[in-house]
């Protein structure tokens, strides 16, 4: 019983300890397009983005700024455990339809 | 204590735009629009010099790089060094590599040396970056330090030795002016120890260097620039064959490095459905040569 109890305190620290630690942020790419273009983040915090391609194809999410890269097959997320970023705007871009294929991320 | 100096003008190209550019966040260029110089990687932008940059986490690249060093004052001098490197970045601040060399020597009659006409086998060597200080849209500096462990087989003249050396860099560059000038310093020191074939014992020298370059992006796929090096070996007991080699080898006439990219992608993932918007396989090409070595 002591054991459970135990495990549970633990588990519900963990629970309301992830949020802070790392928040999920999400883009969708549609139609070669990232929506939302631009994404409001925290600046100085550690965060977790998703980019999820909507789309029947392939997209490289990329950035330098970021320094990330990723393919995303066709109906797939990628996730990104990205670092604390310092307040201001990194931009990305969809690699395979780069006329298209833009945004950025605005640490703040 | 040994000294030298010297100056360099390089040239970097990139095979195609998309190689170098990065979205600037703006709309994308209409066709024969002005040209949008779009961020790049500082990395492969200064000839001799290494840029802060490290690549995108997950990023794996087949880096290939050769020195060339060819003399016709007296006799012939021909000697050339490539290193394949594999690259890969496991973070976003760490950067790793390991590399082997291969070396091709042609010498004939030059006084000091012995003649050779062979390729060999050169050595290995490994390679971390870490990124101390990133650069950050309000803040155009970056700073990496750089470790390299190499194992030596083969010497600058073409002879056989055994060296070990750490070569450690401290690498910084700073965006004068948002994608198109940059600036970048290196500070340098290498440790060595060396042995030649059949001597029992080994010599150590240390070598503390830097380097200087200027980068000014001319198109967004061409960039020229110019450099700055120098090295002080304080102390020094090598004997004094492999320290003509070594003298000989640091004065590197003519440089040509050339980068290519194998993949980012592991065995399985899905490639571009657009092949024409795909990135080249050849990123970079830098020629340098030196101007006026001391």
């Amino acid at each position: 019983m002591r054991i459970a109890l135990l495990s549970l305190s633990l588990a519900g620290a963990l629970a309301a300890a992830s949020p802070a630690l790392a928040a999920d942020y999400a883009l969708t790419i549609k139609n070669n397009r990232f929506q939302p273009s631009e994404l409001r983040v925290p600046a100085n915090t550690p965060f977790t983005l998703k980019v999820h391609n909507a789309d029947a194809t392939p997209e490289e999410f990329e950035s330098k700024s970021l320094r990330v890269e990723k393919v995303i097959p066709g109906g797939g997320t990628g996730v990104f455990q990205m670092r604390a970023l310092k307040p201001g705007r990194y931009t990305f871009f969809g690699e395979f339809h780069e006329d298209t294929a833009q945004g950025a991320l605005v640490a703040e | 204590m040994s000294l030298k100096v010297g100056l360099l003008a390089f040239a970097v190209f990139a095979a195609a735009a998309p190689a170098l550019a990065q979205n600037a966040g703006s709309a994308a260029p209409a066709a024969g629009s002005t040209p949008i110089f779009r961020q790049v990687e500082t990395k492969y932008l200064f000839g001799f010099t290494t840029g802060a940059d490290i690549g995108a986490e997950g990023e794996k690249e087949v880096e290939w790089t050769t020195d060339a060093a060819l003399r016709k004052r007296s006799g012939r001098f021909q000697a050339y060094s490539s290193k394949v490197e594999l690259e890969y970045v496991p973070t976003q601040f760490l950067q790793i590599a390991l590399g082997a060399r291969g070396t091709y020597h042609a010498i004939r009659n030059v006084p000091g040396f012995d003649d050779h006409n062979q390729a060999q086998f050169g050595g290995l060597s490994a390679e971390i970056k870490y990124l101390l200080v990133e650069r950050a849209p309000n803040q155009p500096y970056a700073l990496s330090l750089i470790v390299e462990p190499a194992w030596s087989r083969i010497g600058g003249a073409g002879g056989r030795e055994t060296a070990f050396e750490i070569e450690t860099k401290l690498a910084g560059d700073i965006e004068l002016v948002a994608n198109r000038l940059y600036a970048a310093a290196n500070l340098i020191y290498e440790p060595e120890v060396v042995r030649d074939r059949g001597a029992r014992a080994w010599g150590r020298e240390s070598t503390l260097g830097f380097t200087g370059a200027l980068t000014w992006r001319a198109l967004p796929n061409v960039a020229i620039g110019g450099e700055i090096w120098g090295s002080i070996a304080p102390t020094t007991a090598i004997s004094p064959r492999n320290m003509s080699d070594r003298r000989f080898m640091s004065a590197r006439p003519c440089m040509c490095r050339r980068r290519k990219r194998l993949s980012s992608r592991w065995p399985g993932e899905p490639r571009s459905p657009a092949p024409p918007r795909a990135r080249p396989a050849i990123s970079i090409s830098t020629i340098s040569r030196v101007i006026a070595p001391g």
